[in-house]
């Protein structure tokens, strides 16, 4: 992947962000960060530090209790989110999992199908598509995971810890699946912001951003 | 073939034990037998009262389907109402847990006074019993709903109506199935109170045959009356192994 283009245009501007739980835990401290198009940033910390907390108000799932989160991304197909574990529904086949996102959008059922089937080819479980989660091992389940993320073809991919519960031979298989990805998409114009804490520590490039309560920081 | 051996043999010694028992001690004089009956007797009686007992299993079937129907529906229609916030549950769980603990033989008088002597108290009193199990089961399943797919749901802005019918419900049907295995079992009996007071089905025939000391029909009626228990809570137990097999640990097995 190439180094972020500084004069790429800004896409999220956060400005004094703060996030207080009820009991009067801090989890973010007056954040200011800027990202802009094609940058490829990790957060790095330990547990507990607010990483999974600036995904989720970034994603729209939470609300600040203070500052603000200025978002280019206007359609709810623009952003994915993939979960530390894959959290697929285990009712519903490989295919029905990987075409959830399009199905809540209102996509049509021909397209999302054929759609999903595409993005299961290129993660390599196009043959696995009428399996059961159940059926799959843990490493398959993260693929599909990743796939259904990425079917709705978003320009802000938010990456949370997915491949920390994997063992270490899977993990770097599929980081190198998501940076392909990812390297083609841009080429083709789409760009993703990717939030992995762990992925500067396997060679990403760009940006790396540390909670403020995190003491042992590389710098950003 | 070999299942079928597995899945009938096992409960069937104990029955055989437990009837050997019975036999001979009514037949050495340690029981009387307008105590506990012989189970020979009990299956003669069976074999002369068929007729009569097999009308009586049809209307209690009835009865107990309906009522266990209703209390499915509007079981899980309650539980989704609860469901939806918590001052909701506040005000009406209380209501729930009326009718878990309101005696069924208490007020099977009253069921008959607003139904009337007829079929429509029998189910009342049914659904009345059976009702609480698919609440109770069916709340938990709905509040425990993964967050993380919640969540995922909410990214792509979901309805409440869609994440209801994608998400909360199918998450909620092994919690559901629970809720029905025992309801199956509780429309029987509350179809059976419901009959003592009103009369006809099996209970009716039950409390006339108890009044004419006749023991034996007593016991053949009751067997059949588990036996139409059994039959319902199979036909959930199926019902369980083809909505959950290839998903849910509790049905992953070979039902063999």
């Amino acid at each position: 992947m190439t180094e972020p283009d500084r004069s790429s245009p800004v896409l999220i501007q956060i400005r004094h962000l703060t996030k207080t739980f009820p009991g009067g835990i801090q989890a973010i401290d007056s954040l200011d960060l800027r990202i802009r198009t094609g940058e490829f940033v990790a957060l790095i910390g330990p547990s507990g530090c607010g990483k999974s907390t600036l995904l989720r108000l970034i994603a729209g799932l939470d609300l600040p209790t203070q500052g603000q989160i200025d978002c280019e991304l206007k359609n709810r197909s623009d952003i994915a989110y993939v979960f530390q574990d894959a959290h697929l529904l285990p009712w519903r086949k490989v295919l029905g999992n990987v075409a959830l996102p399009l199905e809540l959008l209102g996509v049509d059922r021909s397209y999302r199908d054929q759609q999903s089937r595409q993005i299961l080819d290129q993660v390599g479980l196009g043959q696995l598509h009428e399996r059961y989660p159940a059926q799959l091992s843990g490493g398959q389940r993260m693929r599909v995971s990743l796939a259904r993320a990425m079917v709705t073809q978003p320009r802000l991919l938010l990456l949370d810890e997915p491949f920390a519960a994997l063992d270490e031979i899977t993990p770097a298989t599929t980081r190198r699946m998501v940076k392909s990805d990812l390297a083609r998409t841009t080429d083709d114009g789409i760009v993703r912001h990717t939030f992995d804490p762990r992925s500067r520590l396997s060679g990403g490039s760009g940006d790396c951003l540390f909670s403020p309560s995190c003491e042992d920081s590389f710098g950003c | 073939m070999k299942w079928l051996f597995r899945l009938i043999v096992p409960p069937l010694i104990p029955l055989v034990v437990i009837a050997s028992f019975m036999e001979v001690a009514v037949s050495v004089g340690w029981i009387e037998p307008f105590i506990l009956p012989r189970p020979t007797s009990i299956i003669r009686s069976m074999g002369r009262n068929m007729n009569e007992i097999a009308h009586a299993l049809v209307e209690t079937a009835l009865a107990s389907v309906i009522g266990f129907s209703l209390s499915t529906i509007l079981g899980t229609l309650f539980a989704i109402l609860l469901s939806l916030g918590g001052w909701v549950q506040r005000a009406f769980y209380p209501y729930a847990v009326f009718f878990q603990t309101v005696p069924i033989i208490a007020i099977a008088p009253l069921l008959v006074i607003w139904f009337g002597y007829d079929i429509h108290a029998v189910i009342a009193s049914a659904t009345v019993v059976s009702i609480f199990p698919v609440v109770a089961n069916t709340l938990t399943g709905l509040l425990s709903t993964d967050p993380a797919l919640l969540d995922l749901f909410k990214l792509y802005g979901a309805s409440k109506f869609s994440t209801l019918f994608k998400l909360r419900l199918p998450h909620a049907l092994p919690h559901i199935m629970t809720g029905l295995r025992i309801a199956a079992g509780l429309s029987v009996i509350g179809t059976i109170v419901g009959e003592f007071i009103t009369g006809g089905g099996l209970g009716g025939l039950i409390d006339v045959s108890r009044q004419q000391r006749q023991i034996e029909k007593v016991f053949a009626v009751l067997l059949v009356a588990s036996f139409l228990g059994i039959v319902l809570f199979a036909m959930i137990n199926l019902l369980s192994y083809m909505l959950l097999r290839h998903w849910h640990a509790s049905e992953k097995k070979d039902p063999s």
